[in-house]
């Protein structure tokens, strides 16, 4: 064993975007739940009641983000197995009814006293761990098909299938997305990357025709006047934001589609944006998401360890992913599946699991200088055959013969 | 292999920020499809499912008496509706409003499970339920509640015929309340506010278009106390006698104003629509029937326009004779068990002596009293402002046949209204002169200043004066010494006819066994007549004589009327007679005494 390196300096420029986004969170809550709230019982007509949770949860989840940039890669290669099983149980657990909370007939939630938590948001967490470990681990593994596979893919297919199934279109496509782009990054063949999306987007389109829930959905998204008062409601609603925004928008508390749009504060929080600051301020937040992706990118460009570098990666896409299938889906360009926007949208699992992915991000930029021995990941694997695989011997048996034929 | 590595990460983590970059720049892109080229279609679009035009809701005008007693006035009221696509539990938001509405759980519930959007749940109830609706509104998504106004009628069954009644819209539905319903409606104004998503109106954005322009006051020339009296002496009449129906108008001779007009059997107005429709409607204005002897005075006064002389003896009566080929027959009364004897006009009106009258007719030919009874209204649609008035019906002169001459004569083979036989009796009143009857004296604008005055309708001279002096002293010993004397009364000099019709079998051949109208005509004070009264009793039971049924109730609402217009006494009441009468024994008794002392 090494002795710890010092941690480095966080990143600003991540600290600096997150901070920003939170603010703008906060205000954006506040905007476009008073009007609601303060018609309510059950916020006990409060205008503030949901800016004053949402702030409570920044302060938790900056709290939490700074806890978490202090943890050593070490540390979280440790917890990796244990927040895998956990996130499963916790997927299983959740679609039992009477144990899972269902709002509008998804399970998706547990009733934690005053808290609700989200399983989800913790499985994309411990999937980027997973999926960072185990491609850093065998970086041979992604290079060739082969038995292996199953392990890894049964893992991410379980997790990403327990929630597509909750329903919850939108966190599965970001958890299946973030894994594709791990595995780009991981250097998977070129032709794998290709024959997988091809893969992909067959079976999207076998699901969407197989269900006609969701055919419903893509009808609704091509023309959501099909159904204005139902389905297609949300959607045209949140066109009308927008349009109605226009270029410089119509000022902030000045929106008025947010009194229609039902999740004018969580899923739909960018429409009231759009509406009252305009285009201008949604590019600029879009700005504000592409710099968060460039400073993570740029942290795994630099990180030394391809761990640091793929956990960069993956939560780096989650934050990324989810920004823009939000901003997507809020202006129709894709088929409403409900993912909340990073840091802005109102919800306390959400926010916090953001932050966590931020702190994440942090760590990693924290310990860019650390070159990670391999032989440290087979000290703390995550599939628990550490004993087999401690054999190096062992493992240059296994891969031999693929090396083989690979050079064929 | 480790460079190879690192060099192949850093070359993928630049591909990945190229790919994030495009996808946000996609999105940016779509943003900006959105937000500039769209920008107006979504704009314009999400204005028109925002903003709604709403009527500013004028009040309605109110109707008064003509002493501005309120008939028809407006009460607040509140109407619940549902969007049942918006409700979220219907079972446990019907147990509710039924709670708050005090109906059947059950009704609602149906009513939400139904196939429409939108429902009534409950309409112009309370303006107190709507309050408690609104209250609890964010316990009950999907059920709204609109502030409205309804009519409601103070006075309640009084005058319900003339009044009418409105139906949920505020529009009028029967009566003045149909046919002054334009004057009455008012304009409703507009306003345009934007909603919220419940669908309800978001106060601050309210901006008004056009006020709304109040409806107009209306002001009857009914007198509501003698509207009461007189629908007083119909329910008392009706009471006694069980008639099928009931109508009695009365009328100022000298204006034509209706005072009253009574129908019998009534309803209430503010339950309309639980009655039956049949009672809606105006008899008195709009329900013919065969005059019968009150249309002797026609004849009457047109050969006494013609110069023929109240005690010529026109005919000699035997109780039934063979006129022209039918068979015209008397009703005889003691002392005239054998005939009415020699019949001159005075003794046709005071007896009431239809061979006199048919001989008279057929003196006076087909064309002449033809246009005579055109003359006295009973063939033009009165103009009162009923909106239903009927016209009488008489076939046209050259069609007669003697015999239907003569039978015109005492007013059978003919119809019509009520109203119109008032018309006749108000001419003869008003010294020969006709004045189209009314029942609008004045509409008002909501400020107060005068938009329509109702002058007296046109007059016409029908009869000279002379012809009209003549007729009126014979409708006067009618009632002092012939068959009127029902009628009569007391201090007050009367003029007026009975009328005893058969009724017309409905197809027209022949007359009802057994069924009569009993009708009763007049006017007082004779000189300077006041009132002119027309008491028509469709089939009474138990006595079907003009005298017996229809002539007390004359009397009765002629009595009070008088008393209440504080009309002075023209003639020495039965009680002064007395007096005097003792006065003038005593004063005898004491001369006697004082020649014998
Ligand atoms: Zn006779």
């Amino acid at each position: 064993m090494r002795k710890e390196a010092k941690l480095g300096t966080p990143d600003v420029g991540v600290l600096g975007a997150v901070v920003v986004l939170l603010i703008v969170g906060v205000v954006m809550v506040f905007d476009a739940s008073y009007a609601k709230t303060g018609d309510a019982k059950w916020a006990n007509f409060d205008t503030w009641y949901m800016a004053k949770r949402q702030l409570v949860y920044a302060v938790v989840g900056l709290g939490a983000m700074a806890w978490v940039s202090t943890f050593r890669f070490s540390r979280l290669i440790k917890i990796t197995l244990s927040l895998i099983c956990i996130s499963i149980v916790m997927l299983f657990a959740v679609m039992i009814p009477g144990v899972g909370h269902t709002v509008n007939g998804a399970y998706r939630w547990f009733n934690l006293g005053p808290i609700r938590v989200q399983p989800s948001e913790i499985a994309k967490l411990a999937t980027v761990l997973y999926l960072a470990g185990l491609f850093s681990k065998r970086r041979r593994l992604v290079r060739r098909i082969s038995g292996e596979w199953v392990g890894p893919v049964v893992i991410v297919g379980c997790i990403a299938g327990l929630i597509f199934a909750e329903p919850d279109l939108g966190t599965a496509m970001t958890i299946v997305g973030t894994a594709y782009i791990m595995l780009m990054a991981a250097g998977a063949m070129k032709r794998h990357l290709f024959g997988l999306a091809t893969g992909a987007c067959g079976l999207i389109g076998l699901a969407v025709l197989l269900e006609p829930y969701r055919m419903q959905r893509v009808w609704v998204w091509l023309n959501p006047w099909r159904d204005p008062y139902g389905d297609g409601y949300q959607i045209i609603h949140s066109l009308f934001a927008l349009g109605s925004g226009g270029v410089t928008g119509v000022g902030l508390c000045l929106g008025r589609e947010k009194l229609y749009i039902p999740a004018a504060s969580t899923d739909f929080i960018f429409a009231t944006l759009a509406e009252e600051i305009g285009l201008i301020g949604g590019v600029v937040l879009l700005g504000a998401f592409l710099f968060l992706v460039y400073r993570g990118l740029d942290i795994a460009r630099r990180s030394k360890s391809t761990y640091g570098n793929l956990l960069a990666v993956g939560v780096t896409s989650i934050i990324g992913l989810q920004a823009v299938i939000n901003v997507a889906v809020v202006s129709a360009s894709i088929p409403a599946t409900g993912v909340p926007l990073p840091f802005i949208s109102y919800g306390g699992s959400s926010l916090v699991s953001m932050m966590l992915a931020a702190g994440i991000l942090l760590a990693v930029s924290r310990q860019i200088n650390v070159e990670l021995e391999e032989k440290e990941l087979y000290e703390n694997g995550t599939d628990g055959r550490r004993d087999r695989r401690a054999h190096i011997s062992g493992r240059k048996r296994r891969t031999s013969p693929a090396r083989s034929r690979y050079r064929r | 292999m480790a460079s190879r590595q690192r060099g192949l990460v850093k070359k993928r983590t630049t591909w990945l920020f190229l790919l994030f970059s495009l996808l946000y720049v996609a999105v940016a892109g779509r943003l900006v499809y959105l937000q500039v080229i769209k920008r107006d279609y979504y704009k314009a679009k999400a204005e028109r499912v925002r903003e709604r035009t709403y009527p500013v809701r004028a009040t309605r005008g109110t109707i008064y008496d003509r002493n501005g007693r309120a008939l028809a006035v407006n009460i607040d009221t509140a109407s619940v509706f549902a969007n049942t696509r918006d409700i979220r539990d219907i079972s446990k938001t019907s147990v509710r409003v039924a709670a708050l509405l005090d109906q059947d759980t059950n009704v609602i519930e149906e009513k939400l499970n139904g196939t429409r959007h939108f429902v009534w749940l409950g309409r112009q109830l309370d303006a107190r339920i709507g309050d408690r609706i609104w209250n609890e509104r964010n316990k009950l998504p999907g059920v709204g509640m609109q502030r409205d106004t309804k009519r409601i009628y103070p006075a309640g069954a009084l005058a319900a015929q003339i009044v009418g009644f409105t139906n949920y819209e505020n529009q009028g539905a029967e009566g003045l309340e149909r046919v002054l319903n334009s004057q009455l409606q008012g304009k409703n104004g507009k306003f345009t506010a934007e909603l919220d998503s419940e669908r309800r109106v978001i106060p601050e954005t309210r901006h008004v278009l056009k006020n709304a322009e109040d409806g107009r006051d209306v002001y009857l020339t009914i007198d509501m106390t003698i509207q009461h009296i007189t629908e007083q002496a119909l329910a008392e009449l009706a009471e006694k006698y069980h008639p099928r129906s009931a109508c009695a108008v009365v009328m100022d001779p000298r204006t034509g104003e209706i005072l009253a007009l009574a129908n019998y059997p009534t309803y209430d107005p503010n339950n309309a629509r639980k009655t039956k429709s049949a009672l809606w409607r105006n008899r008195a204005v709009a329900d013919l029937y065969e005059p019968g002897s009150t249309l002797k005075t026609v004849t009457a006064a047109a050969a006494l326009n013609e110069g023929i002389s109240p005690y010529q003896v026109i005919a000699h009566c035997t109780g039934r004779e063979k006129i022209a080929g039918g068979r015209v027959s008397c009703t005889l009364h003691h002392p005239f068990q054998n005939g009415h004897g020699g019949v001159d006009m005075l003794k046709m009106i005071q007896q009431s002596c239809n061979i006199g009258a048919a001989h008279l007719a057929l003196r006076l030919g087909a064309k002449k009293l033809y246009s005579y009874e055109k003359a006295f209204g009973l063939l033009d649609k009165p103009h009162a402002g009923f909106g239903c008035e009927a016209v009488g019906y008489m076939d046209k002169p050259d069609q007669w046949r003697p015999i239907r001459l003569a039978n015109i004569g005492f007013g059978q083979g003919m119809a019509v209204t009520p109203l119109q036989m008032t018309g006749v009796y108000a001419t003869i009143a008003n010294g020969g002169v006709r004045v189209e009857p009314q029942i609008v004296r004045e509409i008002k604008n909501r400020d107060g200043t005068t938009f329509r005055a109702f002058k007296p309708g046109k007059a016409t001279r029908v009869i000279s004066k002379d012809a009209a002096m003549s007729t009126m002293r014979l409708l006067k010993s009618c009632v002092d010494v012939g068959t009127g004397k029902p009628g009569k009364i007391d201090g007050r000099t009367v003029a007026g006819k009975t009328g005893s019709a058969q009724v017309a079998k409905e197809n027209g051949r022949g007359y009802e066994n057994g069924t009569f109208i009993a009708s009763f005509m007049g006017f007082a004070p004779v000189m300077s007549p006041r009132l002119v009264i027309a008491v028509v009793v469709n089939r009474p039971q138990g006595s079907h004589w003009g005298a017996t049924v229809a002539a007390p109730v004359f009397r009765e609402i002629g009595e009070k009327s008088l008393w209440y217009l504080k009309v002075p006494s023209d003639t020495p009441s039965n009680e002064e007679m007395r007096r005097q009468e003792n006065e003038r024994k005593r004063l005898a008794d004491r001369s006697i005494k004082g020649f014998a002392g």
